[in-house]
């Protein structure tokens, strides 16, 4: 038993180093943290993808030798939080200068609260020097001004594993039909063919758009302009052959957690996986990069529309950045080739800014198939939408794959609809 | 026979802890996506050294060391404080009081993320060390209250009396007579809170941005999202050493509560 | 001091009971005493609850907040998922009241009388220590249809069931109470070794001697003796396993399809995914008086013999 003396003492050296702690430095701010320094050679960014430290590093060190400010990137590491963060700060002095977010309806839903500075001259400064395509303004603007560049711009394309597909003697698919018989070969060896997930929750979107955009892209872009009802044929339809694709066997469990997908795919037990290109960095790291492949899927009918899934997230600037000078220099030349190309290359994706160039292999392949088949181009499911629609419809279409048998159809599109109609209603009553 | 039955309990309570290990071992290259019941290779280091680096989990644990360990004196201290007020003391309606700050732990925590986010950072708290002890402390004290505010009622009041008679104030009561007899629940209060403090993600993401304010599982949570390439053994690895504190405290401190059982058993 | 302990306890009333009368003076001496804890935790907690309460009542979306009143409570009433989020909330307060503090209190009790106990108990207290990343991805590994419950189904023969353990409701909610209780476990357990610590040795040593032993003396002379510390178990667990969040957000999101959410997990979704503060904030005040009121009801009777 100790006895009293020696726990008083104990008491007390404990109560001096707690107070010593306190005060050492117990008020002062991270190294990281405070709004940006006003001398003009640094600004903030903030974001949720620590993958993309190094690319902004090298970014900054591009942008530095340009204009002489720097770039100091910070991360949250958890997106919903980065959102909440995001949302509490924007308006207030506490913002960094610059917040990654997404582009489509998620940036509108930003820009429409007032917190993000109007980019249009930057814009248009960059569609004058060639370094990146007007008719993808649309889905960075919000009331006809625009609000965020593009930061890359991912195609959505199926990435195949070449051992396997090779062992099995078959090739990427240039109809559908092509695409079926690969799957079957695939399944008798034994393979999965097709990686699905909804376990992350985002992802149950991904074969939903993929199906329905390669049926009939303008049904698709309609229905997410809310023009078109998830109770429509077409879409009917798509969840049809989603649901055929189930009863076949060709998917991985729907429960597969997300962040095995690239082991998965390297060790060959799973053949195919749809992601967008931006995908091709962590593949990179868990194979080589002569192992896999890229091809865009097919349209479901012959001699159907090509379109492809675009996703590009952006970079915006706060309207009370703490740097606007500072900020627009950034700005307006974020998307210069000599920024881009280490950005670019670093992340392994490719770039908005259409004169620059990839070295990588699998990339270029996806970029040699765009340019031969002119695809339409289409939003991301994410970002094309009113952003409570998509959250509410991710879980639907999660719950679908869980439990994929034809009479589960009409149900989850009858609740996709009566969502759509409550948000498109809710979105529109919030203004422009 | 009952025996037996606690140690196959204590077995099949044992096989995650094994499945964590086996997979915190495997090299990145064995790894194929599905997990391991067997280890097939032992690269358990350069694991360590891949999370180490990628995430400053040095920095993140001194961080959290202070954290907990600052924040659970507090909270120990102050709930031993109104512990004592609230049983010993003269205390009109000490129910009252209970609820007050029981109530504390009965508030479901994430809807504390975004108001205390906007008050710090309109008070300049936000990514500073006092800003996380403040509401780590704040969060302890209820449960640690509840634990000690109980076990002091089964001290019985003549010690005090006694004490009293002998011309004992408030002060020296609690602190010669009280506090060393409540020593084991309040010590039980502590490595509770220490370690809760110790696992906490959500508040760590979201009051500190900077890898030195930064505490241990915010830290760990860059290497564990899809996005990165890492797999699940390096984040395994990482969490294995992450939780090697708050398991050291846990098994050095069972001597405390069993040293007085061996009497009883 | 033991001998004296069963006196005090029949004495019945509160400790402080005969004190209530004192002077004024008297009880301001109190007043610095209950300063810190107080003052802590009404800043920094009960003032942002406050915060919430009035969220609550107006359409807050993290930029503008207009006074709705109670539109939010009337929509959570009438949303087809709350009848769930309840239901899966219900279920885990039970499961959580069975089985760590049923479990917990069996293997203080028993391992405090084993020889080598101190060792076996170990492998109950590791989970707890252990951070709720490892937990998951362990539990991920463990429950997913590609992970290693199935491998071991697989492996002796067994057919493992097809659709999966995290995939289909109600079994999703179970084995997801079950990987909280094999972490929850360990905290019933210390708790409980600190109660035991207080029975005194000549109570279970009269027990013996009448010819007590095995569960008669388990269940007629500890478990009494564990009532002020049982009090603290099953008030902590009521407490904790309705905001569970962590577990469930981890392995399956409160999916698929919110079919294993519960009030924790809807209110962040509603909060930090749908960004709807205001509707987020009044699941949080349905939670809270649910919360409240299970334990106020629970502790009231207690803490009056406490």
């Amino acid at each position: 038993m100790m006895r009293r003396g020696t726990a008083m003492k104990r008491l007390g050296a404990l109560s001096a180093a707690l107070a010593l702690t306190l005060t050492l430095g117990a008020c002062s701010q991270g190294s990281a943290s405070g709004g940006g320094r006003s001398d003009g050679t640094t600004v903030t960014l903030n974001g949720d993808r620590a993958d993309f430290a190094d690319g902004f590093a090298l970014a900054s060190d591009a942008l530095n030798d340009i204009t002489g400010v720097k770039l100091e990137a910070r991360d949250v590491p958890s997106t919903e939080n980065y959102q909440q963060i995001v949302r509490s700060s924007l308006k207030t002095n506490s913002t960094t200068d610059i917040v990654k977010w997404w582009n489509g309806y998620r940036l509108q839903e930003l820009a429409r609260s007032g917190g993000l500075a109007d980019l249009s001259n930057e814009w248009d400064k960059a569609v004058e020097k060639g370094w990146v395509n007007p008719e993808t303004r649309d889905s960075f603007s919000y009331d006809n001004k625009v609000y965020g560049l593009p930061i890359y711009k991912s195609y959505w394309v199926v990435f195949y594993n070449k051992q396997v597909f090779s062992h099995v003697g078959i090739t990427p698919p240039t109809t559908w039909a092509e695409f079926e018989s690969n799957n079957e070969a695939l399944k008798s060896a034994g393979v999965t063919p097709l990686f699905a997930t909804q376990e992350a929750g985002w992802t149950s979107f991904i074969w939903f758009e993929e199906i329905l955009s390669k049926l009939d892209p303008d049904f698709y872009q309609k229905l997410m302009d809310g023009e078109a009802k998830y109770t429509d044929p077409t879409a009917r339809e798509a969840m049809k052959i989603w649901s055929d694709m189930y009863a076949k066997g060709w998917f991985t469990t729907p429960d597969t957690a997300w962040d095995t997908e690239a082991a998965l795919f390297a060790a060959g037990t799973v053949a195919q996986v749809p992601m967008g290109t931006w995908r091709n960095g962590t593949f990179a790291k868990a194979m080589d990069e002569s192992e896999y492949g890229a091809y865009i899927l097919p349209t479901v009918k012959e001699g159907g529309t090509p379109s492809v899934i675009v996703e590009s997230g952006v970079i915006s600037m706060a309207e009370k950045a703490p740097d606007p000078d500072a900020t627009r220099e950034v700005m307006a030349n974020w998307l210069n080739p000599k920024v881009q190309e280490p950005w670019v290359n670093e992340i392994k994706d490719t770039s908005a800014n259409p004169e620059v160039s990839t070295k990588d292999p699998v990339l270029t392949s996806v970029l040699d198939q765009v340019k031969a088949a002119k695809p339409v181009e289409l939003v991301r499911y994410w970002e094309a939408s009113p952003p409570a629609l998509i959250e509410g419809g991710v879980q639907f279409l999660g719950a679908f794959m869980a439990n994929p048998y034809p009479e589960n159809v009409d149900p989850t599109l009858e609740k996709l609809q009566q969502l759509a109609d409550m948000e498109w209603a809710n979105w529109k009553a919030a203004g422009k | 026979m009952r025996n037996t039955f606690l140690i196959v309990l204590g077995v099949l309570w044992l096989i995650p802890v094994y499945l964590l290990i086996v997979n915190a071992i495997t090299p990145l290259s064995e790894y194929h996506g599905e997990p391991l019941w067997l280890p097939v290779g032992f690269d358990l280091w350069s694991n360590l050294v891949s999370a180490w680096n990628q995430s400053s989990l040095g920095l993140g644990m001194l961080n959290s060391f202070m954290y907990a360990t600052a924040s659970a004196l507090v909270a120990v201290l102050a709930a031993g404080l109104a512990g004592f007020a609230v049983v010993a003391m003269p205390v009109r309606r000490p129910s009252l009081w209970f609820w007050l700050i029981y109530l504390g732990t009965l508030l479901p925590l994430q809807i504390f993320l975004a108001p205390l986010f906007q008050a710090y950072v309109n008070t300049s708290l936000y990514d500073t060390s006092l800003g996380m002890i403040l509401i780590y402390g704040a969060i302890c004290v209820p449960f640690a209250f509840f634990i000690v505010r109980n076990y002091l009622t089964t001290i019985p009041p003549e010690i005090a009396e006694a004490a009293k008679l002998d011309g004992a104030g408030w002060w020296r009561l609690f602190f010669q007579i009280h506090l060393p007899l409540i020593r084991s629940a309040l010590f039980a209060a502590f490595i509770f809170q220490f370690t809760w403090v110790w696992n906490d993600l959500l508040f760590g993401i979201t009051l500190t941005t900077s890898p030195d304010r930064r505490p241990v599982m915010a830290a760990m949570a860059e290497i564990s999202g899809g996005f990165v390439s890492l797999g699940p053994p390096v984040v395994l690895a990482g969490a294995l050493l992450v939780s090697l504190p708050t398991v050291i405290l846990f098994l050095s401190c069972q001597r405390f509560f069993v040293s007085s059982l061996k009497a009883s058993a | 001091m033991t001998g004296s302990v069963t006196t005090a306890r029949r004495a019945g009333a509160t400790p402080s009971a005969g004190r209530r009368a004192g002077s004024y003076v008297e009880r301001a001496r109190s007043i610095p005493f209950l300063i810190p804890a107080v003052a802590l935790v009404g800043i920094m907690l009960l003032v942002p609850f406050v915060a919430t309460v009035y969220q609550s009542l107006t359409n807050d979306d993290g930029f503008n907040a207009e006074f709705i009143g109670f539109d939010n409570y009337v929509r959570l009433v009438q949303d087809p998922m709350f009848g769930r989020s309840v239901l899966n909330t219900v279920m885990w307060t039970v499961g959580t009241l069975i089985l760590p503090v049923g479990i917990g209190l069996v293997i203080a009790v028993f391992t405090s009388q084993m020889k080598g106990g101190r060792w076996l108990r170990l492998a109950f207290l590791l989970p707890y220590a252990l951070s709720g990343t490892a937990t998951a991805v362990i539990w991920g590994f463990i429950l997913r249809s590609n992970g290693a419950l199935n491998q071991a189904f697989t492996f002796f023969g067994a057919i493992a069931p097809a659709s999966g353990w995290l995939l289909e409701w109600p079994t999703n909610t179970i084995v997801m109470i079950v990987a909280n209780t094999w972490q929850a476990t360990g905290v019933a357990v210390i708790l409980f070794l600190v109660g035991l610590q207080a029975i005194p040795t000549e109570t279970v040593e009269a027990g013996t001697l009448d010819g007590a032993s095995g569960m008669r003396l388990f269940w007629n002379i500890i478990v009494p003796q564990l009532k002020p510390v049982t009090v603290v178990v099953i008030g902590m667990s009521i407490a904790n396993s309705l905001r569970v969040f962590d577990t469930i957000w981890l392995l399956t999101k409160g999916g698929p399809g919110g079919s294993s959410e519960t009030l924790a997990v809807t209110m962040y979704r509603e909060t930090f995914i749908i960004s709807d503060y205001g509707y987020g904030a009044a699941v949080a005040v349905v939670l809270t008086i649910i919360v409240v009121g299970a334990s106020w009801t629970y502790l009231r009777q207690q803490l009056k013999k406490g």
